[in-house]
């Protein structure tokens, strides 16, 4: 099972309303944008219909859901085939934003949703993990981010000094 | 050891960009499903590989005495 059918199975579980809106980050998502990078997981973002998280078990439902299709637990994990896929609400102000702003994006007849670059870019800016700055200096060498509207992400959510920070140490020649 | 050529580092690195950036959506995923079963299967010959040196180990162990 190729991620293709993480996409498809994706797709049906928002159209099935098991979630309100999904959209596909971290390194998968990022792949839309730059080079690929080997990835061990797809992370997936979420949201629920309105009073649907008040159970002590949010994911509760997308995993009965996927396990009747042939998916397996594992850790943090759903396994779809060969791919373990991580699901993740995004409660923070910066995902929530990311998750409304995500595009849709077609791959070979499947409609899937991304995270734009921007978002992706100011999402690994404030996690700060060593693969996080990687995946932001690759995206800003290979210029695929609209400078304007980051600028105006890293605004809203006070990343301004972290990315001052950043662009002194990472992206200023020597 | 002869010095890097950084350079020649560069100017292959901005030409494999290029080659993915006029790669669509779907072709970079089929590599990366690529990329994952290479990995998998480094995982799973490094696994034999530590699996055969301790049984190795182990039956020569045995068949000192």
């Amino acid at each position: 099972m190729a991620i293709r059918d993480v996409l498809a199975l994706l797709s049906e579980l928002e159209r099935d309303g098991i979630v309100a809106r999904y959209a596909i980050g971290g390194a998968v998502a990022a792949t839309r944008y730059t080079s690929p990078a080997a990835t061990e997981d797809v992370d997936v973002f979420i949201s629920f219909a309105d009073g649907a998280t008040s159970g002590l078990d949010p994911l509760r439902p997308i995993y009965a859901y996927l396990l009747a299709r042939g998916a397996r637990p594992e850790g943090g994990h759903v396994v779809i085939g060969d791919w373990p896929v991580q699901f993740l609400p995004a409660e923070r102000p910066l995902l929530a934003e990311a998750l409304h702003h995500a595009v849709e994006q077609d791959v070979d007849g499947i409609t899937t949703r991304l995270f734009t670059a921007e978002h992706l870019a100011a999402i690994a800016l404030q996690l700060g993990r060593p693969k996080d700055k990687l995946r932001l200096e690759q995206m800003v060498r290979e210029q695929v981010l609209d400078m304007k509207v980051f600028g105006a992400i890293l605004e809203r959510h006070d990343l301004g000094p972290k990315w001052k920070d950043f662009s002194r140490r990472y992206l200023e020649a020597p | 050891m002869s010095p890097v050529d950084w350079k020649s580092v560069k100017r292959d690195k901005d030409a494999l960009h290029a080659r993915s950036a006029s790669r669509s959506y779907g072709e970079k995923l089929t590599l990366l499903d690529r990329m994952r079963e290479r990995t998998k299967s480094i995982r799973q010959g490094a696994s034999h590989s530590r699996t055969a040196a301790f049984k190795k180990k182990t039956t020569s162990g045995t068949r000192k005495k």
